[in-house]
């Protein structure tokens, strides 16, 4: 199977480094996921916060409580011990001080050579006689000789060495001397903490009382695992409440938002459901206003739009009887215009072309309406676009001509097929090149056809004036021209471009300007080869191939960087909003 | 909420109710914090729980600390500091100890042989450091008196006579070190009462009879493991050699112990898993020798044995140590019933005055003497009757003297009863030979005897509760001495061996001997001063300390009996009194009178 294969070999080529890497990029996007949603849930940063604190405030008491229920308890055992201790040193001083003269008279020696009844021997066995096994006795003597005692299993280094120091330089005999220790005995019983007692006394006698504190130790483990329990769960009970609350809190904004974003994105019936007479309730109240509000207001442009447009159809059908009216006498006057004086012939050919282009705008007029009511409709078949691009240049031939300005077409060799209204779409390219002839100050105008496997592209060129930055996207808007102070030449209604974009979006397809001051303009008509397939992208480039050269050429300082900035920005916007315009003809 | 203005018609009204409302919420938080109070001051009768978790096994006791040689000691320091190191039972290998030793003879000090205990009321004594300056060499010498060696299987043999023992010292490396250190550990009395325990072993007899035997020995306490431990591992380690062949340990050979533990009231005991291949019929004896040897730190107990941690045999064994009271080697009842013999008859001791047994030794008819009454029920009762051997006759009425053993009456000594039935007599047999009877059902069988006794004439011959010794007073010169031996058998065969001297001294005017138990026997004994009555450990050889029991300068008594655990009675035959010591009273008091004699317990 050729499958495993390759994730075997897989892991057996990777290095060390690359997998170093991998995990640090795992690492890297799950902490990018944690932050992701650490900034995004309002929820998770108030449970954690809550949590965080706490997990303090019990640690805090947790250990306070902790200390002050070992000392108490430790310090009454402490208590009862020194008690005990004492008691036991005055026994064992009785015991120990030389008692008979006779004793010392014989020899020195007698008394703690261990030889006669060493009274060592007696005094530790009445200490561990009263211990009843409840502590244990070591008894040091570093003057006598076999003095030392220890009772029971007590391994008597738990005494430790510091301890017995500070016992030896006592000044006083029978002064207490604490130290906490760990008790270890001799055999199988493990050690267990305790406290050493110790005092020096009838000489250099040291005693040291050893109590295993082993029950405290464990009552005190008992009442710490309470405790380290009972903040556990009083912790997670914290956040199970914050999280509890803020759930209360956050569903319903969490369902505001939901529903703002359904109302931004254009669904106005969008409403929220009020709960109760809270605080969230008022909001989604207020909510709710505010959205039929906006619905409502919506719904009134929605209406004034539609009003206006009616209005401009109904003007423009109402207008056209009276001006075939006004027409046919205008022709009349016209063809008799030879018998008028000449200021009144003069005033008939005014007329004449004045009404000719009232009579175009009203076309145009009524086609635009046509749109705005949704009403125009496509004659799809498949066409040659070289024909088309060729039958649209010989239309504008005679204009140029006028205008003294040459054509360069660059068609492909081969057919060009696409499925489009070619009515419509010889339109646009009339449109374009009326306009490329009327703002291209007679220099050479250049059309390009380009096709890929789902497009085709058609660019006009132009050398004119060009186009200042942010008007790209105006030029489409109906009735806009550049210069106000222009007058139109050629005689456009205004309302060309606006059409053409309207018929590109119709067909699915992008119609979109570039223009630089100086450098002159090009639009560029893409249509996808499918009618009704979505466009994904255009055979030809907006900006010229030798604009984009020369600004490769000129590197990181071009002259104009400002405006090649905003060309390619208002290339990169034009381009979305063509995008979003072929979903609505969608 | 006082301070609020209500607008109602009667605000000061309900103000009050208000405030009453908060007095009412206040008390009911005070009385239910009242009720959680630390420390309840009240409430409803319980059973108290029980804290059992102590280990009450352990008794305390108190160690010697060894210490290392001091830098610069002298010779005299020394010694002491080299005795007080052997006198440490922390370190088995005596490790401390052995830093005293020159490091060539380090090695081969063997002190684990012997154990010689002294008393010595002087220091060791040496060469005044001030001639040592120079010396290469010096001898320090220990006086004392011997008290007792302690072999190493722990049997304790009293000793006497002076001991003097020198400890060569050499310097080495400029400090002074022993030598040439003695052949033994040498322990002065306080160090053996400090350190060692006299402890009873319990092992059941060769034979496959119910009970058990007392073997005494002196164990050191072992720090690391305390006391039960070191009694139960001394009893899996068996008996001392006296007693060897007359018993045999129901632990199966090569059980070792775990540890002893206590969980509540249960003492549990862990073997090893040799202790599972145990047979069936001896799991009695072994609980039994368990239960006794641990004796008294099981009293109430429940002692329960585990094999590795695990339950003995899956199944879990558990005991009280009461269940093994018929081991008991003393086999008398805690209220052992007493006799006595008067107008010929064998009466039993009654709150008032006595009462004549029932059968033959209850009635005139026949005349004996030295009766010995056994412990089965109804007891049987042997004597010396007429001129004809011992005879025995059961306790029911109507039964009949039977002849036992065939002997003239002169030529035996008085009959004494063991556990299993037997009758015991020694016979003098043609002047020149000992003969000893153990007659079982009228049958006698020859015991066994070492060959120095067969030549020596038996005055007097107890066996003891447990059957395993045997007290003898022989004959030797013109006095009396006391021997003890043990009891092997093999069937219904029986031999004695290892006859001992229980008391050193010779030529002694014995008068009488009881077993008190199966391990202390009572002597009476004629003194110069009158006599005395002494408790004798017959497995330790010596005398009881304290145990010695006051007779009047005055008195005569013609016999003893003993019984477990501390009574006494004596024959005052001048007055013809049966008189029982009151130990509480140290006093003796009259049981039986007018011509009251032969006082009797149950064997012994």
């Amino acid at each position: 199977m050729p499958a495993p294969a390759p994730a075997k070999k897989k892991p057996r080529r990777r290095t060390p480094r690359q997998i170093a890497r991998g995990v640090r990029r795992r690492a890297r996007r799950a902490a990018g996921r944690l932050r992701r949603v650490w900034r995004r849930s309002l929820q998770l940063r108030v449970v954690t916060s809550t949590l965080v604190i706490s997990m303090a405030v019990v640690i805090v008491l947790g250990v306070f409580l902790m200390q002050s229920i070992a000392t108490s308890v430790l310090k009454s055992r402490e208590l009862a011990a020194v008690e005990e201790s004492r008691a036991n040193i005055a026994t064992a001083s009785g015991y120990l001080t030389p008692q008979s003269s006779e004793v010392t008279d014989v020899s020195q020696e007698g008394t703690t050579g261990g030889q006669e009844g060493n009274p060592v021997d007696a005094a530790v066995s009445a200490l561990v006689e009263r211990s009843g096994g409840r502590y244990e006795v070591v008894v040091f003597n570093d003057d006598g000789i076999g003095d030392g005692r220890a009772s029971g299993r007590i391994d008597y280094n738990s005494v430790p060495e510091n301890l017995r120091i500070k016992v030896q330089a006592t000044q006083k005999e029978g002064t207490l001397i604490r130290q906490p220790v760990t008790l270890r005995y001799l055999g199988s019983k493990k050690p267990e903490s305790g406290i050493a007692i110790g005092a020096r006394i009838n000489g250099t006698y040291e005693i040291y009382h050893l109590f295993p504190l082993g029950a405290e130790e464990t009552t005190l483990l008992a009442v710490q695992r309470v405790l380290i329990g009972v903040g556990a769960a009083l912790v997670l009970l914290l956040a199970a409440i914050a999280y509890l609350v803020t759930r209360q809190v956050v569903t319903p904004v969490r369902l505001a938002r939901q529903a703002a974003e359904r109302l931004a994105a254009g669904r106005l019936e969008e409403r929220l459901k009020v709960r109760g007479e809270d605080d969230l309730a008022r909001l989604a109240t207020s909510f709710n206003e505010m959205a039929s509000n906006l619905a409502l207001k919506i719904h009134q442009l929605e209406e004034l739009s539609q009003v206006q447009r009616q209005f401009v159809s109904d003007v423009s059908h109402e207008l056209r009887t009276p001006l075939t009216t006004v027409r046919m006498a205008a022709d009349l006057l016209y063809e008799g215009r030879e018998e008028f004086e000449p200021a009144a012939a003069r005033s008939a050919e005014l007329m004449q072309a004045q009404l000719e282009r009232f009579e175009s705008m009203l076309a145009d007029l009524l086609e635009i309406s046509r749109y705005d009511a949704g009403a125009a409709t496509l004659d799809v078949e498949s066409v040659d676009m070289r024909d088309v691009v060729l039958r649209a240049v010989g239309d504008s031939e005679a204009l140029a001509e006028r205008q003294s300005t040459r054509f360069e077409l660059r068609l492909p060799s081969e057919h060009c097929m696409a499925e489009v209204d070619s009515r419509r779409v010889e339109r646009i390219l009339r449109n374009l090149l009326f306009n490329a002839i009327e703002h291209g100050e007679g220099k050479e105008i250049v059309v390009t056809l380009g096709a890929d496997r789902d497009a085709v592209a058609v660019a006009v060129r132009d050398h004119g004036v060009g186009l200042k930055p942010g008007e790209e996207n105006l030029v489409f808007d109906r009735f806009w021209r550049a210069d106000p102070s222009r007058a139109r030449t050629i005689g456009g209604t205004g309302l060309g471009l606006a059409i053409s974009r309207e018929d590109a979006m119709l067909h699915g397809g992008w119609l979109q300007a570039w223009g630089s001051p100086g450098e002159g303009t090009q639009f560029r008509l893409s249509l996808p080869r499918t009618a009704g397939a979505p466009l994904r992208g255009s055979p030809l480039p907006l900006v010229p191939p030798e604009v984009e050269m020369r600004r490769a050429w000129r590197g990181h300082v071009p002259p104009l960087p400002t405006a090649i900035g905003a060309i390619t920005e208002v290339g990169m916007r034009s381009l979305e909003s063509a995008d979003s315009g072929g979903f609505d003809a969608d | 909420m006082p301070t609020d203005h209500p607008p109602a018609v009667r605000p000061g009204l309900r103000r009050a109710s208000r405030r009453g409302t908060v007095m009412a919420a206040l008390g009911v938080v005070l009385a239910a914090a009242g009720a959680c109070a630390v420390v309840p001051t009240s409430g409803s009768p319980r059973v108290a729980e029980e804290d059992n978790s102590r280990d009450t096994l352990s008794q305390p006791y108190v160690r010697m600390i060894a210490t290392k040689p001091r830098p610069d000691a002298t010779p005299v320091d020394i010694v002491k500091g080299f005795q007080a190191a052997m006198a440490s039972f922390d370190d088995p290998s005596l490790a401390v100890a052995r830093q005293y030793l020159d490091p060539s003879v380090e090695d081969k000090w063997d002190p684990w042989r012997q154990t010689t205990v002294y008393e010595s009321k002087l220091p060791p004594e040496g060469v005044p450091v001030d001639e040592l300056k120079d010396a290469k060499e010096t001898t320090v010498t220990l006086r004392g008196t011997a008290v007792a060696t302690i072999d190493a299987e722990g049997r304790y043999t009293p000793a006497s006579g002076p001991v003097v023992q020198s400890f060569a010292l050499a310097r080495v490396g400029n400090q002074w070190r022993i030598d040439a250190p003695p052949d033994a550990r040498l322990l002065s009395a306080d160090d053996l009462k400090r350190d060692y325990r006299q402890v009873d072993l319990y092992y059941p007899p060769a034979t496959s009879a119910t009970g058990l035997v007392v073997d005494r020995v002196w164990v050191p306490i072992n720090p690391s493991t305390g006391i039960p431990e070191t009694l139960v591992r001394r009893l899996l380690a068996g008996p001392t050699k006296s007693i060897r062949d007359s018993v045999r340990s129901a632990f199966p050979s090569g059980t070792g112990l775990n540890q002893i533990t206590v969980e509540g009231d249960t003492v549990v005991v862990d073997f090893t898993s040799e202790v599972e291949s145990v047979a069936d019929d001896r799991i009695d004896a072994m609980k039994a020798q368990l239960a006794w040897t641990l004796g008294d730190l099981v009293t109430g107990r429940t002692i329960e044995i585990r094999v590795d941690g695990e339950p003995f045999r899956g199944t879990g064994l558990r005991f009280s140590p009461r269940d093994t009271s018929q081991f008991d080697p003393n086999v008398l009842p805690a209220q052992p019933q007493a006799y006595y013999m008067q107008d010929g008859k064998l009466q039993r001791v009654k709150e008032k005055g006595g009462e004549a047994v029932g059968g033959a030794a209850g009635e005139q008819g026949t005349k004996f003497t030295s009766p010995a009454v056994s412990a089965e029920s109804p007891p049987r009762v042997a004597a010396l009757v007429g001129g004809e051997g011992v005879w025995v006759a059961t306790t029911v009425v109507g039964s009949q003297w039977q002849r036992w053993i065939p002997g003239r009456k002169d030529t035996l000594t008085p009959p004494s009863w063991d556990r299993y039935g037997a009758v015991w007599s020694a016979e003098w047999y043609g002047g020149k030979q000992t003969r000893v009877w153990q007659a079982q059902e009228g049958q006698p069988h020859r015991v066994g005897l070492p060959a120095d006794l067969e030549t020596r004439r038996i005055l007097a011959l107890r066996v003891s509760r447990d059957g395993a010794r045997v007290a003898m007073i022989v004959q030797e010169g013109r006095g009396e001495s006391l021997e003890i031996g043990t009891i092997a058998r093999i069937g219904q065969e029986a031999q004695i061996e290892n006859v001992q001297k229980l008391d050193s001294r010779s030529n002694q005017d014995i008068v009488d001997i009881a077993w008190q138990d199966a391990a202390s026997l009572l002597v009476l004994s004629q003194g110069k001063g009158g006599q005395e009555l002494s408790t004798w450990s017959v497995m330790e050889g010596m005398e009881v300390p304290d145990a010695a029991i006051k007779l009047d300068a005055q008195a005569e008594i013609g016999s003893i009996v003993g019984a477990p655990p501390d009574y006494v009675l004596a024959s005052a035959d001048y007055d013809g009194e049966i008189r029982t010591y009151n130990v509480d009273k140290k006093a003796w008091v009259a049981l039986a009178k007018d011509g009251a004699t032969d006082p009797v317990y149950p064997l012994g």
